[in-house]
């Protein structure tokens, strides 16, 4: 070894990591959890099990604001499976040439777009299906990964330049770099849009972690300039919805505290919070939002909110939401669940399932790959619902 | 798993926990995400416990899961971490490090200015250990690649490191 490599070794042994969260003994029930809910799964074999949970819907229809409530799931025994529904076909999706596999990341709201990617090393290469056909879009940077896409075909994403980050908006065939406002900003954690074109994220200042000094920044359909969204310190967004809702949470000292939805004005509502928890929404379409909801140390639940009501319910699952559609479907890390029971989505040989998205017309789209191969290919799906 | 399994993997993460935290949080740059990365990471190993202890070198097998973790996050579009209330006030304290906050500071902006794909090298080498093998075995790369990368990123952070030698010496 060469004294630069003695120095560097040195170097790195003396950089300190901020505090982290997780236990031993916490990441042995995490483990459980996993194993029991794989077993579940496995036991299942697309039929219906028992389970002494019942999950309470909130209504589909709300004539009236009603004042939040909290409706949560009456928590099965440990040992018990939530119910799985069957009925969803399982088709893949065609590659682009070149690809060797993909994973399909997410869907506009009538099901006719699907964005994803592919891979070299660590960068994105971007591919966008149209009614099932797949296009790769230009490679206008070394990375350029897409986050959202619009009914009308129009994506957003973050882009590596050098090793930093932009937002753009890819529409008619040409990029557009988002601005940000002066200075040096760090966005995170990535850009989501309404079916105007609205986009929304979050920027810290470069060098900060974990959001420190953060400020929400809003991007008007057509536009490149940024807005600043006028929220509470430390507030940070994540998605919006046709009508300019935009949802997300507060935070404090860096820890997230409650999910929020607000206007474009700065004008928030808190949404409901289960007794003792802590909750952030993110994501929105139409009267509905996901998120998480946590409790301690335990692992995150996914939690959707009635936006017009505010009502939240706790869907007995891991969470958190990550995205749901106009009918209050919800997609978490590993589960899609309809009218608060999960899906069975299936994939050929057993292989395992990672829905990312969900459209307003029940086509769930993500990836399969076979088990225990830790980043094996992956075959990007979608699931007719 | 059997009790005396649940064990051998307390004592195991137990041990391996805080260089593993401090691992991710020199290959994201964050430490939400690396909390997450490395959740994800020992909660895969636990589902395939049995299997990674018969590997040869389960240090390596772990670090392999981890990097792919670190490139699923990215996939996933990561960062949907709420960290708990149980987070200790103080940051973790390297072995042996020193009051040297500026120069710490100096490598680790170096680092996070490193592309992804030499910061991943230099940190499996020369923080993790890994050997030229495991470290192209970890990123799916060859060993060319993982020493030419390994090249640029030294090159690159020699400007870092003497700037903090200058500062040692002064």
């Amino acid at each position: 070894m060469n004294e630069d490599e003695q120095q560097l070794r040195e170097g790195l042994e003396a950089i300190a990591a901020p505090p982290s969260r997780l236990e031993a003994e916490t990441l042995l029930e995490a483990g459980r959890r996993r194993v029991f809910r794989r077993r579940g799964w496995q036991a299942a074999g697309g039929v219906a099990l028992a389970t002494t949970g019942v999950v309470v819907a909130v209504p589909m229809v709300m004539r009236e604001p009603a004042p939040p409530a909290v409706i949560t799931v009456a928590s099965p025994p440990s040992s018990s499976a939530p119910a799985v529904q069957r009925g969803c076909t399982a088709t893949a999706l065609k590659l682009p040439p070149g690809a060797k596999d993909a994973s399909a990341d997410g869907v506009d709201p009538t099901g006719r777009y699907i964005f994803g990617h592919d891979s070299v090393g660590q960068d994105f290469r971007p591919i966008l299906w149209t009614d099932g056909v797949p296009k790769r879009l230009p490679q206008q940077e070394k990375s350029v990964q897409l986050t959202t896409v619009n009914s009308r075909g129009v994506v957003a994403g973050l882009a590596t330049e050098g090793n930093k980050e932009y937002v753009f908006r890819y529409e008619n065939g040409r990029y557009t770099r988002m601005k940000t406002p002066p200075g040096r900003w760090h966005v995170y954690p990535w850009p989501l849009m309404n079916t105007a074109g609205d986009i929304v994220i979050n920027a810290e200042p470069e060098g900060n972690s974990g959001g420190k000094d953060s400020i929400s920044l809003f991007w008007a359909a057509g536009t490149s300039t940024a807005v600043k969204l006028p929220l509470p310190t430390e507030a940070n967004v994540y998605d919006i919805t046709d009508d300019g809702t935009i949802v997300g949470g507060t935070y404090l000292d860096g820890v997230g505290q409650y999910a929020y939805a607000w206007d474009r004005t700065g004008k928030g509502r808190k949404l409901a919070v289960p007794a003792g928890a802590k909750t952030l929404a993110y994501a929105a379409e139409g009267d509905w939002a996901t998120g998480g909801i946590w409790r301690g140390k335990d692992a995150a639940k996914a939690a959707l909110w009635n936006l017009k009501t505010g009502a939240v319910t706790e869907l007995d699952g891991e969470g958190p939401g990550d995205s749901v559609n106009g009918d209050s479907w919800v997609v978490t890390t590993q589960q899609v669940f309809r009218n608060g029971k999960p899906l069975g989505l299936a994939a050929p040989n057993g292989q395992e399932v990672f829905p990312r998205g969900v459209s307003n017309t029940g086509l769930v789209v993500g990836h399969s790959r076979v088990p225990n191969t830790n980043g094996g290919p992956s075959t990007p799906r979608i699931w007719q619902c | 798993m059997r009790a005396d399994e649940d064990r051998e993997y307390v004592d195991y993460v137990g041990v391996r926990l805080p260089r593993l935290h401090r691992t991710a949080y020199m290959l994201c740059g964050d430490a939400h995400q690396a909390d997450d990365i490395v959740q994800a990471t020992l909660t895969a190993l636990y589902v395939h416990w049995r299997r990674a202890v018969a590997a040869d070198n389960l240090d390596g097998y772990v670090h392999r899961i981890m990097v792919r973790r670190y490139l699923d996050e990215r996939r996933r579009r990561w960062s949907r971490v709420l960290l708990g209330d149980h987070v200790p006030d103080a940051a973790e304290a390297a072995p042996g490090a020193d009051d040297g906050f500026g120069e710490r500071d100096a490598l680790t902006a170096a680092l996070r200015a490193l592309p992804k794909g030499q910061r991943a090298v230099v940190v499996l080498r020369y923080f993790s250990d890994l050997t030229v093998e495991q470290t192209a075995e970890a990123l799916g790369c060859s060993t060319g690649n993982v020493k030419s990368q390994c090249a640029r990123g030294l090159a690159t952070l020699r400007g870092a490191m003497a700037r903090v030698a200058e500062r040692e010496r002064s």
